[in-house]
């Protein structure tokens, strides 16, 4: 319990740390939100007296206290550009990213867990061989480069989907579904490749330990060896990883979403720092912060349940 | 006398190389055996043999009831994320024995059998001492009553003091429930103390064989009498 504390106090600490990195970046950097609305013909006494409405012209920390207790009773502010609520706005991408980065989360699993295991259970066969190299392939490739060949194989060569056809949520959750799929599927080839290739070498050396030799002396079959033994063991660096990995994605979609056209929180978040529109871009980038601390959160919780070592370690 | 094992012919190979040749023993019923040599000769090799976990054999090895294994090292033998009450029971589970209840009940008798109190029922591997963890692979070894318990190197890991208490544990378990021992070491004190007969080993073949006194008061090989003269 007093990990859990411990842990959860870090994590608040993080997303306030975050949430101010963020704060000061926006106001150094070059460009103004009010000559931004009113354009550069606007005379200075004019757009002044949109500083002074907008709250712009008090100091930065009193600012930053003021958005941080806006943030947390659930007033985002207004769009600039938008003319809306920002609470609206992203409540409207929020799914679309949340899928996208699930789903990949999801076939990473899918992928490389029974992948991983097959390949070390058969690492001295052709075809365990021939996944090695594959792998090494799919690992090189980053994600926005799949999404182009996949886009460019599946969307323009065998017409699978349509590119730039995004159907939302709303109006057809199947068709939503079905258009997430190559992207989500360039997402989670790399990291589905890295994490299986992590499995394989992690079962395989975990093989050779003396405990390993104990249970077949038992009467244990290889499967009952793999299965009760050496598997556990061997998930957990992996665990570590696919929790690190969660978060990555949930930060790297913002690139596939540029790739294949989908209106979720990456494109918002770049649009919304072309435009200047700082409420907007700074409620996505401490959501976002928000939950890849969440996630590491939970991995950190989780962690204890997997691997008891952790925990008595902890409480020495 | 009803033999727990016998071997004839025994050969065994890693790849091409010839490992053990032409081994032929026995173990009786309730009979301590030593097996003696230095490291290399090919000791560790018959032990795996003899569990099925050893390399290519030819030959033959006849098995009359349970054989189990204990090995050298006990901080590696055991899973470190099981508890010892689960590493006690896996036996049971591999042989189907018992619903839950029973399998408990069996793992807390085998527990005072082997000396562990059984508050470590819940502890890991890592928590115990050598001693402890050491006694934890025997009452494993015995969770599935063996005839004949393979002990490569028990103690040699283990401090001195904790050394003599296992081997105790090990004669108790031999006169009480009659288990026959395939006792390996390069230590022939501790062999001298604990085997009836004895075994001695070099370069994957048997030289010598004999009765403990044959063997301590009238070697007959040069190799045995340079084990014996490099122990006093």
């Amino acid at each position: 319990m007093r990990y859990g504390i411990r842990k959860g106090m870090t994590m608040i600490i993080t997303i306030l740390m975050v949430s101010l990195f963020v704060f000061i970046a926006f106001s150094v950097i070059p460009g103004d939100p009010a000559t931004q609305m009113l354009g550069t013909n606007a005379t200075s006494e004019k757009v002044n007296a949109l500083r002074e409405q907008m709250g712009l012209n008090r100091p930065l920390i009193i600012r930053y206290f003021q958005w941080v207790h806006d943030f947390v009773t659930g007033n985002m502010g207004v769009s600039y550009s938008y003319h809306m609520p920002v609470k609206t706005l992203l409540a409207e991408k929020l799914p679309i990213t949340l899928t996208l980065s699930l789903l990949s989360f999801l076939m990473i699993l899918l992928l490389s867990v029974p992948l991983g295991i097959i390949t070390a259970k058969y690492y001295d066969r052709y075809f365990a061989k021939l996944f090695d190299i594959i792998n090494q392939l799919f690992m090189a490739i980053p994600p926005f480069f799949t999404g182009i060949l996949l886009t460019y194989l599946f969307g323009l060569l065998l017409r699978a989907f349509t590119p730039g056809g995004f159907v939302s949520y709303k109006s057809n959750f199947g068709a939503f579904l079905a258009y997430m799929f190559f992207p989500c599927l360039s997402i989670a080839l790399p990291k589905a490749a890295m994490s299986m290739r992590m499995l394989k070498t992690s079962v395989l050396s975990e093989s050779k330990l003396d405990y390993v030799r104990t249970a077949y002396s038992r009467g244990n079959k290889t499967d009952q060896v793999l299965y009760r033994h050496v598997l556990r063991n061997a998930l957990l660096p992996v665990i570590t990883f696919l929790g690190m990995t969660l978060a990555d994605i949930v930060a790297g979609s913002i690139v596939i979403e540029q790739v294949f056209s989908i209106p979720g929180f990456g494109r918002l978040l770049i649009s919304s720092i072309a435009n200047r529109d700082y409420p907007v871009a700074q409620a996505i980038i401490a959501i976002i912060a928000g939950i890849v601390v969440v996630i590491n959160f939970m991995v950190d919780i989780l962690y204890p349940l997997i691997d008891p070592r952790v925990k008595q370690h902890e409480n020495q | 006398m009803e033999n727990v094992l016998e071997i004839r012919h025994l050969n065994a190979f890693y790849k091409r190389n010839q490992v053990l040749q032409d081994i032929n023993l026995s173990v009786g019923k309730g009979e301590i055996v030593g097996l003696v040599g230095e490291s290399g000769c090919g000791k560790s090799t018959l032990a795996k043999s003899i569990v099925q976990i050893g390399p290519r054999t030819e030959g033959e090895i006849v098995r009359n009831g349970k054989v189990q294994m204990i090995f050298q090292d006990p901080y590696h033998s055991l899973n470190p994320s099981m508890t010892i009450g689960r590493i006690l029971k896996e036996p049971l589970i591999i042989d189907r024995i018992g619903d839950n209840r029973e399998m408990n009940e069996r793992v807390l008798t085998m527990m005072e059998k082997v000396g562990l109190p059984d508050t470590l029922i819940n502890r890991l591997p890592s928590e115990l001492s050598g001693g402890q963890r050491q006694r934890v692979c025997i009452g494993t070894a015995l969770m599935q009553s063996p005839k004949l318990i393979i002990a490569d190197e028990p103690v040699s890991a283990l401090d001195v003091t904790i050394q003599a208490k296992v081997l105790k544990l090990l004669q108790k378990l031999n006169r009480e429930e009659g288990i026959a021992f395939l006792f390996i070491s390069h230590d022939l004190r501790v062999v001298y103390e604990l085997c009836s007969r004895i075994l001695i080993m070099k370069d994957g073949r048997i030289v010598e064989q004999g009765t403990d006194r044959q063997i301590f008061e009238d070697p007959q090989e040069a190799y045995t009498k340079r084990l014996l003269s490099a122990m006093l």
